[in-house]
């Protein structure tokens, strides 16, 4: 008896909500790989993009763009972030022949997508000098296959993110070299044997990288036809071998960032500063909320007294892709996004964002202080990013790297072991993974 | 008599104080907001508790005007339609494997045992690519339709009709001039009722956690399972920190439907059903 | 009779055969298609011109050498042996007691013990990685030490066997109690006129009336433990013990996903498919005299 009931109930239920899917999907873009495009031409009807991104602030900039071209809507797809399926959706997509018309992508994968070849050329869309509107080397990194694929939106430089009181009341100097920074670690945790300077994340390859590329370390270049990789050359070799140090003495904390744990230390005065970029100062901020006015901004330690060198940590770009009906449109899209006072100052004042757009770096908006650090930090990644060496490359096959590198990082920082030996088999693993993509290593 | 319920009891409590802890540390930290979260011990309950926790429902059902409510709405059809329709089918399939011999019955029951050992993660691009060429990619469709092919419901579909049919029941139908489809709608479920029902689960409990198959078809949020939605907040924490209060209790609520679904299916558990049926 | 049980027989079959032949097998075909398969890019790659060669076993050959993936493999098998047979005896245990009767509150226990089954992996995920951290752990406040770090590698494998065990150790109790309420009560009742207490019942009596049971509970526990994917993905970000190929299904996700290889990725699960079979029927072909009760 009650089966019957619970069977009409169901059958009913999926009666009414297929009701109100069909209706519902009728109105988006594209439902499937139908390869004939059905609103091509200007004049046809609105236009509707489809942008995917992980960015929730993309939605209020996208109704900001909406509510301005009633002839070029978008509708904003929220993914997982990259690492969490995000770029798989978006690759599987383009793969099906449906791709978004435009993506947020991190610089780092753009190769890999431009391998898979989804990304269109839109050097025909944008202004003739787009390419001295931003920053040169954000330019360099969507431009890789001869014209640009996306347009770049902002920047990571890196930067020392501290607790201020913390460090006042152990009278600890803040670092302005890397040795420097060594003897505060040591300092701090003699004072306070339960306080550790920094937080050291093997599993964050990208960080990583940030880290070398300060030092000018060069990972991937292009001879010709043929890739190079040096993921371990000697600039990445002595900045893994500091970390080894400060690991083996126990003079950092060892701990995966973005996770409650970390938020829980950070609070608790456990970990007392963050080496990351201008955008973490938003993260920082979310995740210890009562910390407001206890932390303050650095520049980041160097390798050399008196070098102004940083390196560069995330920072994305809006990709149109070779299948979108709509390049052009997108195109303008994106461009808007990376330049429009507007959805800049959105991103900037939401998010702690640092434009890679030239124009968008004299917003008045990037003047304002900020309540939780005490003063106004963004010149200060300004001129962090103005010293990025500007000729890091990626890869072709990013995120499986980053996988090789964070594994063997972490698995020789759990054993105490040579985080130098570990770079050199995760070098070994990359030029192996490249050469299995049918690519040539040189 | 009721000193010797006592030690299995404490067996059993046990066991569910185990089954039950994270999910008390779930209820607890939903009644919290975000200073609160990790400002307080984990078990601690704070005096706003309550409040908190309705205020923290009521954002729940707000965000991004109640795209929380149509997620389980998606969710209750994939999972509930889908579960309902595979049970069905491996039920006949089972009880097919079970009662009728014929030719070939081993090697294809072989081959769907196989299909146990498949991982997900094999079939999902495949699909997508199949499902892309009709236009299908993106629709309901493309997440029911997958979802009702159970090969383990078949295998425990299988087990069960074996064990809870007997064959003298079946002799005795057959005589008396009852067709096969009869005989199985009207008797066998019944007899089965049990089987069927820990068949309905799994698959239930499948596709609820099939995180994969909705990644990689569905573009559209509207069509997200409940899963799919907290995993994209949890990555937009990173940005939007309001998001951490809200997949903490999006999460507590989530488990609600199936809470209610355990309950309301207890009454299957029934296995004196097939007592004196056999004359 | 014999044509008419055949008609019958395939006529039930039909549904299920023309569903998974549509969305297993035929997938599966592809992936299999692919595993024989690898790409070759000219240049630098860029622009997707790429050539799909076949390749015939190269990538099975590549997977076998792959020192990764074998450890990856041994992780796993070292994993079954140990977590299975916990899980299984204090699902069995539970069974036996819930069905003996003896026990107040016999729905509101089934209940509870059952629900972390239904708890999806990322709300699993959440709650896990909070009662895990030392920062933020009960046990670690009740201990009022750093240690034990359930995340740290030492540990890492015990926190995932834990996290396995608390979402299917009611499943299972769940399909051990259903065979044992449909062994008829005359049994046990005539083993009580005999004499025997519910111990030596539950012992010599149900336990033997579960081994078909069991033995399908272990085939299927086998399976899931080889194929062991969720539970280590979803610590990941928590910890810096797992890596990306820490399981073999965990690896040929990732091959497929973030190394864009579908083709060494299929033939990497592929492999694991096939590992996983031949385990499952040695497991089933040895204890069959014990499984046809």
């Amino acid at each position: 008896m009650k089966l019957k009931q619970v069977l009409v109930a169901v059958i009913g239920g999926l009666a009414v909500s297929i009701a109100g899917c069909g209706g519902n999907s009728a109105s988006t873009s594209d439902s499937g790989g139908s390869p004939v495009p059905t609103r091509s031409k200007a004049g046809d009807g609105p236009v509707t993009l489809s942008f995917m991104t992980f960015n929730a602030a993309m939605k209020d900039a996208a109704a900001l763009w909406n509510a301005r071209h009633p002839d070029v809507q978008v509708k904003v797809e929220e993914v997982p972030a990259g690492i969490k399926g995000g770029y798989d959706k978006m690759r599987a997509a383009a793969k099906a022949g449906n791709p978004p018309d435009v993506a947020q992508l991190e610089y780092q994968v753009i190769p890999s997508f431009l391998v898979d070849g989804s990304l269109a050329d839109i050097s025909s869309y944008l202004p003739a000098d787009a390419a001295d509107r931003f920053v040169a080397w954000t330019w360099a990194q969507v431009s890789l296959a001869g014209g640009p694929a996306a347009v770049p939106l902002d920047q990571g430089p890196m930067g020392l993110l501290y607790n201020k009181k913390l460090l006042d009341k152990h009278k600890i100097a803040v670092p302005s070299t890397w040795a420097e920074f060594e003897q505060a670690a040591r300092a701090l945790r003699k004072a306070d044997p339960k306080a550790y300077l920094t937080t050291f994340d093997p599993t964050d390859a990208t960080w990583l990288a940030g880290l070398a590329w300060q030092n000018k370390a060069k990972w991937f270049e292009t001879s010709g036809d043929a890739w190079k990789v040096s993921v371990d050359d000697s600039a990445t070799k002595e900045v893994l071998e500091f970390w080894e140090r400060l690991v083996k003495e126990d003079l950092v904390k060892v701990e995966p960032v973005y996770t409650p744990a970390w938020n829980a230390d950070l609070q608790k005065g456990v970990v007392a500063s963050w080496i990351t970029a201008v955008w973490g100062t938003g993260t920082l901020a979310s995740a210890a909320p009562g910390g407001s006015g206890q932390w303050s901004v650095a520049p980041m330690p160097q390798w050399r007294a008196g070098e102004k060198a940083a390196g560069n940590y995330g920072g994305s770009s809006a990709a149109v892709f070779k299948d979108s009906k709509h390049q052009k449109e997108a195109a303008e899209f994106a461009y808007w996004l990376a330049t429009g006072a507007e959805p800049q100052e959105l991103f900037i004042e939401k998010q702690g964002a640092y434009p890679a757009a030239l124009s968008a770096q004299g917003l008045k908006v990037l003047e304002q202080p900020s309540k939780y650090y005490g003063t106004n930090f963004f010149p200060l990644f300004a001129e962090a990013g103005a010293h990025v060496d500007t000729t890091f490359r990626w890869g072709p096959t990013m995120i499986q790297a980053f996988n090789r590198i964070a594994d063997a990082v972490s698995d020789a920082t759990n054993k105490k072991g040579s985080l130098v030996a570990a770079i050199s088999a995760a070098q070994q693993q990359i030029v192996h993974d490249i050469e299995a993509q049918g690519l040539t290593v040189g | 008599m009721m000193v010797r319920r006592l030690p299995p009891t404490m067996v059993l409590a046990l066991a569910a104080l185990y089954s039950l802890f994270p999910v008390v540390w779930l209820l607890i930290a939903s009644t919290k907001d975000t200073g609160d979260l990790y400002g307080t011990s984990p078990f601690a309950i704070t005096p706003d508790a309550l409040p908190q926790f309705i205020t923290n429902v009521e954002r729940l059902f707000a965000r991004d005007d109640g795209i929380y409510l149509r997620w389980l709405g998606n969710t209750l059809l994939y999972a509930a339609g889908g579960a309902l329709g595979a049970t069905l089918i491996a039920g006949l399939a089972g009880y097919a494997l079970a009662w009728f011999p014929f030719r070939g019955r081993s090697t294809v029951f072989s081959v769907i045992l196989g299909g146990v050992m498949v991982p997900p993660a094999v079939l999902a691009v495949p699909l997508f690519l199949m499902f892309g060429k009709v236009g299908a990619a993106n629709t309901v469709w493309a997440v029911l339709l997958p979802s009702l092919v159970s090969p383990m419901g078949v295998y425990l579909a299988r087990t069960f009709a074996e064990s809870a049919v007997p064959a003298d029941l079946l002799e005795a139908a057959r005589l008396d001039g009852a067709g096969e489809v009869g005989i199985f709608f009207r008797i066998v479920v019944r007899l089965m009722s049990p089987g069927l029902t820990t068949v309905f689960l799994f698959q239930l409990v499948t596709i609820w956690n099939n995180y994969l198959l909705p990644l990689i078809m569905l573009k559209d949020s509207d069509l997200f399972p409940v899963t799919m939605g907290l995993a994209t907040w949890q990555a937009g924490i990173l940005q939007d920190s309001s998001l951490n209060v809200l997949v903490i209790i999006g999460s507590l609520v989530s488990t609600v439907p199936l809470i209610v679904v355990f309950a309301s299916l207890q009454r299957f558990w029934r296995a004196d059903l097939a007592a004196g049926s056999v004359k | 009779m014999t044509a008419r049980t055949a008609r019958y027989g395939w006529a039930f079959l039909a549904p299920f055969l023309c569903l998974f032949a549509l969305f297993f097998v035929a997938p599966i075909g592809y992936a299999g298609w692919q595993s024989l398969h690898q790409v070759r890019r000219s240049g630098l790659g860029f622009g997707g011109s790429a050539e799909v060669v076949f390749t015939g076993l190269d990538n099975y050959g590549a997977v076998l050498q792959d020192s990764a993936f074998r450890s990856a493999l041994l992780r796993v098998v070292v994993f079954a042996l140990i977590q299975i047979p916990v899980m299984l005896a204090v699902a069995t245990l539970l069974a036996v007691i819930l069905d003996s009767g003896l026990v107040w509150l016999k729905r509101l226990f089934r209940i509870t013990i059952v629900l972390p089954y239904g708890v999806p992996a990322v709300v699993a995920a959440l709650m896990w990685t909070n009662l895990y951290a030392p920062q933020l752990s009960p046990l670690n406040d009740l201990l009022r030490s750093d240690q034990p770090n359930l995340l740290s590698e030492r540990w890492i494998m015990v926190a995932i066997g834990n996290v396995a065990t608390w979402e299917f150790m009611g499943y299972f109790m769940l399909v051990l109690v259903t065979t044992l309420q449909a062994v008829p009560r005359s049994i046990s009742e005539a083993a009580q006129v005999d004499g025997a207490g519910p111990l030596r019942i539950a012992l010599f009596v149900k336990l033997p009336l579960l081994r078909p049971s069991l033995i399908m509970a272990i085939t299927f526990s086998i399976i899931g433990a080889l194929q062991l994917f969720n539970e280590p993905a979803v610590l990941r970000s928590a910890s810096t013990a797992i890596s990306a190929d820490f399981t073999p299904n965990m690896y040929a996700f990732a091959t497929t996903f973030n190394g864009a290889q579908p083709y060494l990725g299929a033939a990497q699960a592929v492999a694991l498919a096939a590992i996983t079979f031949a385990l499952s029927i040695v497991f089933m072909r040895g204890t069959r005299r014990w499984s046809e009760a």
